[in-house]
């Protein structure tokens, strides 16, 4: 299960024209070596911190970013977000917000409870392919994580 | 002061003052009165005394005058005056003289004290119903002079024969031929004269009479002692006036330390000083007894107003003590149902009547506000309750719209991307079309949140520059290109207060409209107004663009209300909308002129005084 340790990004997101979208713009910008995708709050839990149906992922093996919508089914966004910052062995891994209003009242919660980045999925395709490449070539290759 | 004790105050001070100033009037009166009462009566006191001393002395020189002529008495005088002791005819007429003539004169049988038959020539004494004065010498004694030529009375003197003081009647005794054969003289008893001044005259129990000589001493006794008659040196007030010389009537302290009202009178032909006195303590018995009655009612009269006006008092304030709790219980308590009216038909039963009639009536309206209040709270809470589902379906709208656009304008530059060689001209159009309609609906959605949005925002008001803030966004809404086509005209503009973010909006779409729909003039003219009014500042801002007919001016401020097509001016109908809201929640009014082709003018006001 090498390419299960090795993922670079893990999109949770419910839309999945969206979640395709998404996948093409890193694409285009070279960055789709190992993406994950989960379709709901749950399902994001359980990946990372490898319960469930990824009990068998190795929790000490992270993705390197997370884009996380934060309207989601079963467990919110947010939800997600803080288990992932109040949990010593993943609150390192950068999340990038990513949600479809500039309109959200949870920008300042999102925030306040650890996201690296709030980014708003523009309508206009080549805005948001541009938006999505920029992000995850930042957190992918110029930010540099802890060792 | 409480209400009680002005009643109070008031009842006495009507009561006792009346009666204070008459009763002092008749004690001052009174007083006057008895004083000049007694006055007079000292004063003819004085003079029947002085009268009375003057009969006394001139009975007592009758008496004498009439003893002078008996022609015994001038015989045997005569014979002693001419003969020598030792003839024998001397002796047997001194005999006679003393045992028939001087002695019946003499006390008790006469009013005398002694009688003397002195030598006219060498003054010395003949014949004495007293043995032991025979042979004394008178000559230079003044009743010893005077005698010999009229009756006379030397006024008390003290005699340095007789070693006391004394008073002397004396008379010529002649014989037919009114040849002076002797001296005839009377010694006087001061204690007749003592009972004559001390005789009460009057009903007066401390009144008295005395006589004072020049060298202050008493002469008689006054009635009040004994012992004082010539022992005695008295220097009162009245005595000292009536020494000098002059009558009168004087207020003093007598020889007895007693306040005393006294008339004196100076007798010249004596050389005494008569004195009559009064106690004041007896002389003003009558009115200080009056006064002390007076003081008895006073107070009496004082007990039973101030008890009078206690009840009354009582009455009044009883009510109205009654009134005050009944009105705090309503007041602290808010129990509306409690009641004070009483049945008095007086005013203060009026009064608390009327007070119940006032509390049902609170009462209705308490009730009719706490209604109002109730609704007031339900409406607020289903307004909230309307605001927080409208920010939910706001968030929805922007969330869950955009999506599908996304997806639409995304899928699109898939399928140009991705199935290029497959599409000609006509199917790469439409795909643009598509992304077009997509972008639109997406600004669309855009503006109607920022709409929404003016619409639940607190307003944060500060003072404002106007003039800066409109020059400023001028300024970011052209180009050094622009503005050379722009004659940008601007006064000073009066500052505002308000919210900065919400008022920079209203300056942006108002110049942004006016840039715009002025665009096509070879020579846009912009102008920028304000000034103060009574209550309000006006701002407008005015081209010479495109203009509008005034018959469609009511909708220019509507949602998504255009009157120009988007090919000609791009838009969406919300900027005056949203200016329209922003000044409205300022507490402001907008309102437009214009002509088509002319020219447009924007007015808005913002109210001048405090903070909205």
């Amino acid at each position: 299960m090498t390419n299960m340790q090795a993922v670079d990004v893990l999109l949770v997101e419910d839309n999945q024209q969206d979640a395709e979208l998404t996948i093409r713009s890193l694409k285009k910008h070279k960055l789709a070596n190992n993406i994950s995708v989960v379709e709901d709050g749950a399902e994001a839990l359980d990946f990372i911190f490898c319960k469930g149906k990824y009990s068998e992922r190795d929790i000490k093996h992270p993705p390197r970013v997370i884009f996380l919508d934060l309207k989601l089914p079963l467990v919110n966004g947010l939800e997600v977000l803080r288990a992932i910052k109040q949990d010593a062995r993943t609150k390192s891994v950068p999340v990038v917000v990513v949600t479809s209003s500039r309109e959200d009242p949870d920008v300042k919660t999102a925030y306040e409870l650890g996201a690296n980045s709030y980014v708003v999925k523009p309508v206009d395709f080549e805005s948001f392919t541009e938006a999505i490449g920029s992000v995850g070539l930042y957190w992918l290759l110029i930010n540099q994580p802890p060792k | 002061m409480n209400l009680r004790s002005r009643i109070l105050l008031l009842f006495v001070l009507l009561a006792i003052v009346p009666v204070v100033i008459v009763g002092f009037l008749a004690y001052y009166t009174g007083r006057q009165s008895i004083e000049q009462v007694e006055i007079n009566h000292l004063v003819s006191t004085n003079l029947m005394k002085s009268s009375e001393l003057a009969r006394w002395i001139e009975g007592n020189q009758l008496s004498i005058e009439e003893l002078a002529q008996r022609p015994l008495m001038v015989q045997y005088s005569a014979t002693m005056a001419t003969f020598d002791p030792a003839d024998p005819s001397y002796d047997p007429a001194r005999l006679s003289l003393e045992a028939d003539h001087l002695r019946p004169r003499v006390k008790p049988a006469g009013g005398f004290i002694e009688m003397s038959v002195i030598n006219p020539v060498s003054g010395v004494i003949l014949a004495s119903s007293d043995d032991m004065q025979e042979g004394k010498y008178y000559a230079n004694q003044h009743f010893f002079m005077e005698g010999k030529t009229h009756t006379y009375t030397q006024g008390v003197f003290y005699s340095l024969p007789l070693q006391q003081t004394t008073m002397i009647v004396s008379t010529p005794v002649s014989d037919r031929k009114e040849i002076l054969v002797a001296v005839l003289a009377g010694r006087l008893d001061l204690r007749d004269l003592s009972l004559i001044m001390s005789a009460q005259s009057g009903l007066s129990q401390s009144e008295k009479t005395y006589l004072v000589n020049k060298s202050n001493f008493f002469v008689t006794e006054p009635s009040s002692g004994e012992g004082y008659a010539l022992k005695k040196t008295v220097r009162t007030e009245g005595v000292q006036a009536g020494l000098s010389g002059s009558d009168g009537v004087a207020f003093y302290v007598d020889y007895r330390n007693i306040p005393v009202i006294g008339a004196y009178k100076w007798l010249p032909e004596y050389n005494m000083c008569l004195i009559t006195e009064v106690d004041q303590a007896e002389a003003y018995a009558p009115v200080n007894s009056m006064a002390v009655t007076m003081v008895t009612i006073v107070s009496l009269l004082t007990l039973i107003v101030v008890a009078a006006g206690f009840l009354l008092a009582r009455t009044i304030t009883q009510p109205l003590a009654r009134l005050v709790a009944g009105a705090a219980e309503i007041g602290r308590h808010g129990h509306l149902d409690q009641k004070v009216g009483t049945d008095d038909r007086d005013e203060i039963g009026e009064l608390s009547r009327a007070f119940d009639r006032m509390a049902v009536e609170l009462k209705e309206t308490t009730v009719s506000i706490d209604d109002l209040e109730r609704r007031i709270h339900e409406r607020t809470a289903q307004l909230e309750a309307a605001n927080r589902e409208l920010e939910a379906f706001t968030y929805s709208v922007s969330h869950d719209l955009r999506a599908p656009l996304r997806a639409i304008d995304g899928y699109t530059r898939i399928l140009l991307e991705d199935y290029q060689p497959l599409l000609d001209d006509e199917g790469k159009r439409i795909c643009s079309v598509i992304s077009q309609g997509a972008h639109k609906m997406s600004d669309l959605i855009d503006d109607l949140l920022a709409f929404s949005r003016l619409g639940r925002a607190a307003i944060n008001p500060s003072n404002i520059d106007m003039e800066t803030l409109a020059k400023t966004i001028f300024q970011e809404l052209t180009t050094v290109q622009s503005r050379k086509r722009i004659d940008f005209q601007m006064d000073s503009l009066p500052p505002a207060v308000g919210d900065p973010a919400l008022l920079r909006q209203v300056w942006v779409n108002l110049l942004s409209n006016s840039i715009k729909f002025s665009r096509k003039k070879k020579r846009a003219v912009i102008r920028v107004r304000g000034e103060n009014t009574e209550n309000e500042t006006v701002y407008s801002v005015q081209d010479n663009g495109v203009g509008f007919d005034m018959q469609y001016s009511d909708k220019l401020f509507g949602v998504f209300q255009r009157l120009h097509s988007v090919k000609e001016f791009e838009g969406n109908g919300v900027g005056l909308a949203l200016v329209q809201r922003v000044i409205h929640r300022h507490g402001g009014r907008v309102w437009a002129e214009g002509e088509v082709g002319k020219g447009a003018t924007f007015y808005f006001t913002l109210p001048r005084q405090g903070v909205i």
